[in-house]
């Protein structure tokens, strides 16, 4: 009897054991795909949704941002940029996601091949962050654009990634209708109207949204908490 | 402590634990949602300022009226403009933080909010930060106020179900008040049978229990009525039910030398004179019936006054034994207006012809002499006879009338209110020879420093005074009074008047709650015949009496031996014997299974069972033998230990 009692405590322990086991693993896990870019799981995601083409992107911009690690802050900039001004195709959002205004993540981006203003700006952000590029030095900025279209002179709501040296210094600005890089004084189409990045958008000092509710989200905070889940921290 | 109080402190435990949960949960969740709202409107608010910044000129002037203007409409903590290097440019803090909420309940519930932080451009240059704080008072506030009506309400929903559980638990328990009543009754020897319960844990218990009950009432039963027929076969009369001729002697004899209550007795023999000469025209079987009648009309006069009882001598003669004084000639009067009754109904032209001798019997006589003198009166004079009775000494009788009804009265009264009384003390002892308890009967001091009067010489009178109630309710006092005094264990004898009557029960018991200390060393003994005449009264005055701890027993018993059986669910806790069984009893084989049936059926139900009359050693080693627990009589002495 006491055997038997014996026995089954014993192979209860175990499978406890092992459930707490794995749940320090999964945590450890967790832990080591939140410090960074899980490259892995990002091909994985796009191969699934998109195919190989997408996949392949991925490596390569893993490859990419691999070998930007000891490079000039300049370097990181130039490559990321035409990474992203290459592989996505400038469309409306309205033509994409049959929404006026959707902020997509850059596995969505990068997988259909195809953003608008912000999809670029957000892309570029998040892996030159990957890239070590410091945050601070990083805005996304609302501007105002004057674009000729049809020999017509049309303003557009346009958003670019600047990028400031020091905090008094002239921005560059990273945008996807002037796929080169420029000091913001060059760019007399744009006019900004404000800037913004990801500091002091979480509560404390967690990385982590304390409310999972949809309706506290802002845009911002939407697709961070989607890359999150994409695999980009 | 009781199982109901366990599970009820198990359900208040269980209550609190789940109300303290769910009260620290809630207010958690309260602080973590009012947590979430400050940080959005931090943040938001932030925003909003930076982005009206950013769009107007950046003087000074300008920028700390937007600062002020959001700082004074809104409830901030704190907002401040730094420049890109981090240095101040211009900051509004609320000095006032006035919340209501207590400093402890501040430190315990922390709101963990950060500063909204947005930034301002000018052109594509950077001009600052806005770093913004909410004031956290009215959300310190909200916190506290909804604490305490979640504690409040908690409490209320906590004490309701406090209570409902209790009820619940109560009505799931009701049976189990039952079950452990039972339980109790059996431990005390009560062997009673209870409804069985619905629960099925408690239904088991109860049937078990009442197997158990039903058994000992069976056993008992079929013992007792064994018994009672040994006992017939040996000291009954076949033919016509009443003692036959030794088991008569015996018991004249142990009535004669039962010192407290024999002063004087009346002997009464008939002889039926035409015997021979009946059984002759009837023939045998008819003259037993007609024995038969006799004998029974003889019976009714017995069960209608207890100091009788009957024998059938022999053949022809019969005899009626009074053991209280009486008149010789209306007691034989009596017996003979019995028999003339029968004396014609023998459907035959022969009447019954009978002759009637009595006597006066003190204490000094024995059974063997009177019998054997009547005897002879009836040879002597029987048939010659014109009358059917004779009185033998009947001048004495006269002698014992001195002292008529009134004198009597005022002597009995006079020693009760002055209470002229006291306990005699005979010791009972067990196997071993140690006090059980002392039998005491009561004395009476009639006259101011005269002589001490035992029972049977006044309680006669007593009786038919209608003063037996005052005198058992000064004895039980007496009792309480000494056995308050450090007196050791005391027996009284009660009478069937004091059991039947509710006054004398309250104020026994009154008495006895008053000195409860003492109530385990009153034994009360009621005689054979009160107990069964009176059975109902008799089960509700133990009752009454064993709850205040004391103890209850039957005296004399012998006769009524088939309705011991009866006995098995009052919590008897002793029977004493009577004397006609006890005697001689090393001599007498009968006898001896009758007491080890006795002692059989008394051990079965938890009960001692005390020879009454022992007289000698010879007496008290077959008692040791037969297994009796106890002893009392005049061959017992306590050893002095």
């Amino acid at each position: 009897m006491t055997g038997i009692i014996n026995k089954s405590l014993k192979s209860l322990k175990l499978r406890l054991s092992i459930t707490v086991v794995m749940m320090f693993l999964s945590l450890y896990f967790s832990y080591i795909a939140a410090e960074g870019y899980d490259f892995n799981k990002l091909a994985t995601l796009a191969k699934q949704k998109y195919g190989d083409e997408a996949s392949n992107d991925f490596i390569a911009l893993q490859q990419l941002t691999e070998s930007l690690k000891h490079a000039s802050e300049l370097e990181k900039l130039t490559q990321i940029n035409n990474f992203f001004n290459q592989k996505i195709m400038f469309a409306d959002d309205l033509h994409i996601w049959g929404k006026s205004d959707y902020w997509a993540t850059p596995l969505e981006s990068l997988g259909l091949h195809a953003g608008d203003c912000e999809d670029f700006s957000i892309a570029k952000y998040v892996f030159l962050k990957a890239v070590k590029v410091p945050n601070d030095k990083l805005r996304l900025t609302y501007v105002r654009a004057e674009l000729i279209e049809n020999d017509r002179k049309v303003i557009r709501a346009h958003m670019v990634l600047s990028y400031y040296a020091t905090p008094q210094s002239e921005p560059l600005i990273l945008d996807n209708l002037v796929p080169q890089i420029s000091p913001a004084s060059s760019r007399k189409d744009l006019s900004p109207v404000f800037s913004f990045n990801d500091k002091g958008l979480w509560v404390g000092s967690s990385a982590k949204p304390k409310s999972d509710s949809q309706s506290n989200l802002s845009r911002w905070r939407d697709v961070l908490a989607r890359m999150r889940a994409d695999g980009i921290e | 402590m009781s199982l109901i109080k366990q599970l009820w402190l198990a359900i208040i435990l269980i209550l609190a634990l789940a109300s303290s949960g769910s009260f620290i949960l809630s207010t958690l969740s309260s602080k973590q949602y009012l947590e979430t709202q400050l940080q959005m409107k931090n943040n938001d608010n932030a925003v909003t300022l930076a982005l009206s910044m950013t769009q107007l000129p950046k003087d000074p002037v300008t920028l700390d009226l937007l600062l002020s203007a959001q700082f004074d409409s809104g409830y901030y903590q704190y907002i401040a403009l730094l420049d890109t290097n981090g240095k101040i440019l211009s900051e509004r803090v609320n000095k006032s933080k006035t919340t209501y909420a207590p400093k402890w309940f501040i430190n315990a519930i922390p709101l963990h909010v950060n500063p909204g932080i947005a930034d301002i451009q000018q052109g594509w240059a950077q001009f600052g930060t806005l770093k913004l704080e909410s004031n956290t008072t009215f959300a310190y506030n909200e916190l506290w106020d909804t604490t305490i009506q979640i504690a409040l309400l908690v409490l209320l929903i906590g004490l309701v179900s406090c209570y409902l559980g209790g009820q619940l638990l109560k009505k799931i328990l009701k049976p189990l008040d039952d079950v452990v009543e039972q339980a109790k009754a059996i431990g005390e020897n009560r062997f009673v049978m209870i409804n069985v319960p619905k629960t099925k844990e408690f239904k088991s218990v109860v049937n078990a229990m009442n197997t158990l009950s039903t058994r000992v009432k069976k056993t008992v039963t079929e013992e007792s009525a064994r018994l009672e027929e040994l006992r017939f076969d040996n000291n009954f009369d076949h033919v016509t039910g009443l003692m036959n001729h030794d088991y008569f002697v015996t018991k004249v004899n142990a009535s004669i030398s039962h010192e407290e209550y024999f002063n004087e007795g009346v002997m009464v023999v008939t002889r039926i004179l035409n015997i021979a000469e009946i059984d002759q025209k009837l023939g045998y079987k008819e003259t037993n019936q007609l024995l038969k009648v006799i004998g029974d009309a003889l019976q009714n006069l017995c069960e209608h006054n207890n100091a009788l009882s009957a024998s059938r001598l022999s053949g022809a003669d019969f005899a009626v034994l009074s053991n209280q004084p009486a008149d010789c000639y209306s007691l034989s009067t009596s017996i003979n207006g019995a028999l003339e009754k029968v004396s014609y109904i023998t459907g035959q032209d022969i009447s019954v012809k009978y002759f009637t001798a009595s006597t006066r019997i003190t204490r000094e006589d024995s059974a063997e002499h009177i019998i054997k003198s009547m005897h002879q009166v009836l040879d002597d004079i029987g048939d010659e006879s014109n009358s059917s009775l004779h009185v033998i000494n009947a001048g004495e009788l006269d002698q014992y009338q001195d002292n008529d009804l009134q004198e009597w009265k005022n002597l009995l009264t006079s020693a009760l209110d002055n209470k002229r009384i006291k306990l005699e003390s005979y010791p009972v002892v067990n196997q071993v020879g140690a006090l059980i308890h002392y039998e005491s009967p009561v004395r009476l001091q009639l006259n101011t420093d005269g002589k001490w009067f035992c029972a049977g010489e006044f309680i006669t009178w007593a009786d038919k005074l209608g003063l037996i109630n005052r005198m058992d309710e000064l004895v039980l006092q007496t009792a309480v009074n000494s056995l308050a005094n450090g007196a050791m264990p005391i027996g009284l004898n009660i009478s069937a008047s004091a059991i039947c009557n509710p006054a004398f029960i309250d104020a026994a018991m009154t008495s006895i709650k008053l000195q409860a200390q003492i109530a385990n060393k009153l034994y009360f003994e009621i005689p054979e015949q009160s107990a069964f005449d009176h059975f109902g009264e008799f089960r509700q005055f133990c009752t009454a009496v064993k709850a205040l701890g004391c103890k209850v027993g039957i005296e004399h018993v012998g006769t009524r031996i088939a309705r011991l059986g009866e006995l098995y669910d009052i919590g008897l806790d002793y029977i004493k014997i009577d004397a006609s069984v006890i005697r001689d009893i090393h001599k007498n084989e009968a006898n001896k299974t009758l007491l080890r049936g006795l002692c059989m059926i008394a051990h079965s139900i938890g009960v001692i069972a005390i020879a009454e009359g022992v007289k000698n050693d010879d007496e008290i080693n077959a008692l040791k033998l037969i297994g009796i627990d106890g002893m009392t009589g005049p061959g017992i002495s306590l050893l002095a230990s």
